[in-house]
């Protein structure tokens, strides 16, 4: 019988009746992974919306969330509230049923409309499916994680000695064994204003370097492209993820060749260092 | 020969009109701000700025809007704000795509529905990558991504156009630094709605002069519909300290092989430069308060003469000279043609123009002024009747705080706004501190957002119990200026009391009074009207208005309101109405009114009154 019903799962996608609560469900976590806004809700009315500028049809219902199992912190809570649901298929869930919702926004105005990926009927032990949509959750967000630091050529704690302009630093020329080629200067108001930290090395947590000190770029500017970017200053101290030759973030030809940690999983603070340790030896 | 009464009949008519001419006044115009962040977001902080709008020409109750606002399901792509009902209420739509700029929202981006197609575009630096790409969707409140056109590395600041001509035509200026030093582009397609990606896009070089190195980042097009295409743009000279403001212009929709090339110079290069040297301050420099500057322009073309063009632009270095500039070419730009400044505003920002289907200009510009009370940004929208700027009328659409909540950056309310014209109509954007407090916006607001506007205090709930911190936010206008010419007819309707009549008193002497009021259009265009009633009350107390109705006639049309039509739009059934029919529009009409009297079912007196307009 369970395997029958495994097999009717495969073909109805979006909509799963959950057999075994303690279990994860077939496709949690491909549902989790396609979704933003998870929430336990019940049907109020099919072919129905609750916002002015989204007509209803059949794949439109509204429906009261009961609980919400998982959201992003910018999401308002509307736990207690109806909101408009796209589903995935006219037919179900039926009128008055309950179920947890794996959903994606859409429209956001008096209410929110979101689209449906998948649902779980007859959800059973709700606090079991938290667990488990949480647990997938802290995965995606070590695996983010570990992405930086596979990528990274260097992974080094230490603290902030200098900060510097790039253009200003007269060791930039001296240092150079090939001249390059002089980039063509753009400005830009997306201009990173690029800086250059020098950090002390205590430790060398990934990558080969025998100096004891390395040179990090950062964009100081403000700018909408770079707001995001670590800044940094003399004495700030942790663990800096650096990626080599930056080819990730503004324009090509604003871009600058040296270590960079843009992205702000990219500068974490010392206390992180033996979950680094561990992600580094898992990727290992 | 006319009876007493009919004598009495005139002098009272005549008297009436004469007494309540004054009262009546100028014709309406209608004034609409809103803070456009969606009520369910109401706990949002982000800055959402550097607005963009677009409304669709073909149903302006479609209006689509972009900001660096996020999606606050976080999906990794950002949204767009739309509205059906013309501006009163928005709504996010997750179209755009990539996240990861400010806020995880988009970079740049601007947006512009085409005439008649219903068809959306929009130009934007994504957000996780910084690549430009070019959009298109057919249904703005569709789910799902908007189709990507275009993908190109290494460009800033799109700045998207469009129109129909059998073909939808999309133009987008950008600075593209592939090009090498000439950088300001434009990026076009005659055949952008129907096209499988690139749809035809390709991009053209616009400037061939000697730059610094690159041009500005400002460049902008500007489309007529006989297919007259304008480009401003930013020639940066010397040592990019100075700048002249450079004109392009292509005579046929950019079609030809080197497009852009139509307006030559004295120097026989094709643009014609409007002003030539004149300092700018470095990139990223916040002169204004906490504003940087460095690169703002905008140009318009009049929509009833394609040789009839508007460019504003800011320079100097220092914030108080930080000045924008308007000027006008009626010569389709040509060398020798520009006007001296009609508008000079020092310490201001982020210029928009746009011209209405009756040639009125309207000018938008924040300027940084200090109350007394610290530094606030001014946003003003000035009409100007006739593109001359003489005598101008200046709405303060908002006066706030230069306070950005918890953003830190140096752009708190984005590089620029915009401000469109459709039909008679100007609608625009533009963002800023969102503190609910009336006395920051005298033209009135209206948030969507929970807000109380006694403690001016954000809330994220209806009931109050949880604020949320200010922030910078997108704020919508709709302006309907008044038509140029206005109409005030007398009427006089139904049964006056003839108790008090016999005894020298009441409204009118005893009869039944009827008024019909002739409309003819003697032009030889479709003329677009608006009627109102004005009610008058016994013993000077001022009468109701009514809503104005929508009218049109084409050319040789005539109509004729009754006193039943009059009473219906008044929706007023007294015995006894009178007061003025008035009639607005831009164009000249024949307004005549016919009265009659009646006593006893007998008519007793006949005249009728040619109306004069009265321009306004």
């Amino acid at each position: 019988m369970k395997k029958l019903l495994l097999a009717l799962l495969a073909f109805i996608p979006s909509a799963v009746v959950l057999a075994a609560p303690q279990e994860p469900p077939a496709g949690l976590d491909n549902w989790v992974r396609q979704s933003k806004y998870i929430f336990r809700g019940k049907v109020q009315r099919r072919n129905a919306s609750n916002l002015k500028v989204l007509p209803p049809d059949p794949r439109t219902a509204v429906v009261l969330v009961e609980n919400t199992l998982d959201a992003p912190k910018t999401l308002a809570d509307f736990t207690g509230k109806e909101i408009t649901v796209q589903l995935q298929d006219a037919n179900q869930p039926s009128a008055q049923e309950d179920a947890i919702f794996f959903t994606n926004g859409w429209l956001y105005g008096e209410s929110i409309a979101v689209i449906e990926v998948a649902h779980l009927s007859r959800p059973g032990n709700e606090e079991a499916i938290r667990r488990q949509i949480s647990a997938i959750r802290q995965k995606m967000t070590d695996e983010a994680f570990q992405a930086r630091i596979t990528r990274a050529a260097l992974v080094v704690t230490g603290r902030v000695s200098a900060t510097v302009p790039y253009e200003k630093d007269t060791r930039t020329a001296a240092a150079a064994k090939a001249p390059e080629k002089p980039k063509r200067v753009i400005s830009s108001e997306h201009s990173a204003d690029w800086w250059k930290a020098t950090v002390d090395v205590n430790t060398i947590v990934k990558g080969q370097s025998t100096a004891h000190q390395v040179d990090v770029l950062f964009p100081k500017s403000t700018d909408e492209m770079w707001i995001n970017s670590p800044k940094f200053k003399v004495g700030d101290q942790g663990i800096w993820i650096l990626q080599s030759n930056q080819q990730e973030h503004g324009l090509p030809f604003l871009r600058v060749p040296g270590l960079t940690a843009l992205d702000p999983l990219d500068f974490r603070p010392a206390s992180e260092l033996p979950r680094v340790r561990e992600l580094i030896k898992n990727a290992q | 020969m006319k009876s007493i009464q009919s004598v009495a009949f005139q002098w009272v008519t005549r008297s009436l009109i004469l007494l309540f001419a004054g009262t009546i006044g100028a014709g309406a115009q209608s004034i609409t701000v809103v803070n456009m962040v969606p009520q369910s977001l109401s706990n949002e902080t982000v800055r959402d700025a550097e607005p963009n709008i677009s409304v669709n020409p073909a149903s302006p109750q479609q209006i689509a809007a972009s900001a660096f606002t996020t999606d606050p399901a976080a999906s990794g792509n950002s949204p767009i704000y739309v509205s059906t009902d013309g501006g009163q209420t928005w709504n996010l739509n997750v179209v755009f795509p990539g996240a990861g700029c400010g806020s995880t929202a988009t970079c740049d981006a601007t947006l512009r529905f085409a005439d008649t197609s219903n068809v959306l575009y929009a130009g934007i630096l994504r957000g996780d990558n910084q690549d430009l790409n070019i959009l298109r969707s057919g249904n703005f409140l569709a789910p799902g991504l908007m189709t990507t056109l275009v993908d190109r590395t290494n460009e800033d600041q799109p700045w998207v156009e469009a129109a129909t001509a059998g073909t939808d035509r999309g133009y987008v200026g950008n600075n593209d630094f592939s090009l090498g030093a000439d950088s300001a582009s434009v990026i076009l397609s005659a055949d952008a709605a129907t096209a499988p990606p690139p749809a035809g896009f390709a991009p053209h070089g616009i400037d061939t002069r000697a730059t610094c190195h690159q041009d500005g980042p400002s460049i902008r097009p500007a489309v007529h519909s006989s297919g007259v295409i304008y480009a401003v743009y930013f020639g940066w000279r010397g040592t990019c300290s100075t700048t002249d403001v450079v004109v392009a212009r292509d005579d046929n929709w950019g079609s030809g092989a080197t497009p852009f090339t139509s307006l030559l110079d004295t120097d026989t290069n094709p643009g014609v430069r409007v002003v030539s040297g004149v300092s700018i301050p470095p990139l990223n420099a916040t002169l204004l308060g906490t504003q940087r500057v460095g690169s703002q322009l905008a140009i318009a073309v009049d929509p009833t003469d394609s040789q009839t063009v508007y460019v504003a632009w800011a320079d100097s270095t220092t914030g108080p000279n930080y000045t924008v500039h308007v000027r006008r070419s009626k010569l389709g730009g040509a060398a020798g043609s520009w006007s001296a400044d009609l508008q000079t505003i020092v310490s201001a920002t982020n210029p928009g123009l746009a011209v209405n289907a009756q040639g009125k200009v309207g000018f938008l510009f924040q300027k940084l002024v200090n109350p007394g009370s610290g530094d606030h940004w001014e946003t003003h929208l000035v009409i100007s009747k006739d593109g001359s700027f003489s005598s101008p009328s200046d709405l303060v659409l908002a006066r706030l705080p230069d306070q950005n909540g918890g953003y830190g950056g140096v752009n708190p309310i984005g590089d620029y706004d915009n401000v469109i014209a459709v039909g008679s109509d100007f609608y625009g954007i533009f963002s800023g501190n969102n503190t609910p407090d009336l006395a920051n916006f005298p033209n009135g607001v209206t948030y969507q957002r929970f807000a109380d506007f006694t403690s001016h205090t954000l809330f994220a709930d209806a009931g109050h119990t949880t604020s949320t911190p200010v922030s910078i936010d997108p704020f919508f206008f709709h302006f309907t200026p008044p038509p140029a010419l206005q109409y005030a007819a007398k009427f006089v309707c139904g049964r006056t009391n003839e108790e008090e009549a016999e005894h020298g008193q009441g409204m009118a002497a005893d009869a039944t009074y009827f008024t019909l009021i002739n409309l003819h259009n003697p032009g030889d265009k479709t003329a677009p009207a608006r009627m109102k009633i004005a009610t008058t009350k016994p013993n000077g107390v001022p009468g109701n208005i009514s809503p104005f109705l929508p009218l049109s006639l084409n050319s040789d049309q005539a109509m004729e309101v009754d006193c039943a039509q009059i009473r219906k739009l008044a929706n007023d059934n007294s015995r006894f109405l009178e007061g003025f029919v008035i009639v607005e529009s831009d164009f000249n009409l024949d307004d005549v009114a016919v009265y009659t009297a009646g006593h006893e079912g007998k008519l007793q007196t006949f005249d009728t009154e040619r109306v004069p307009e009265r321009k306004q």
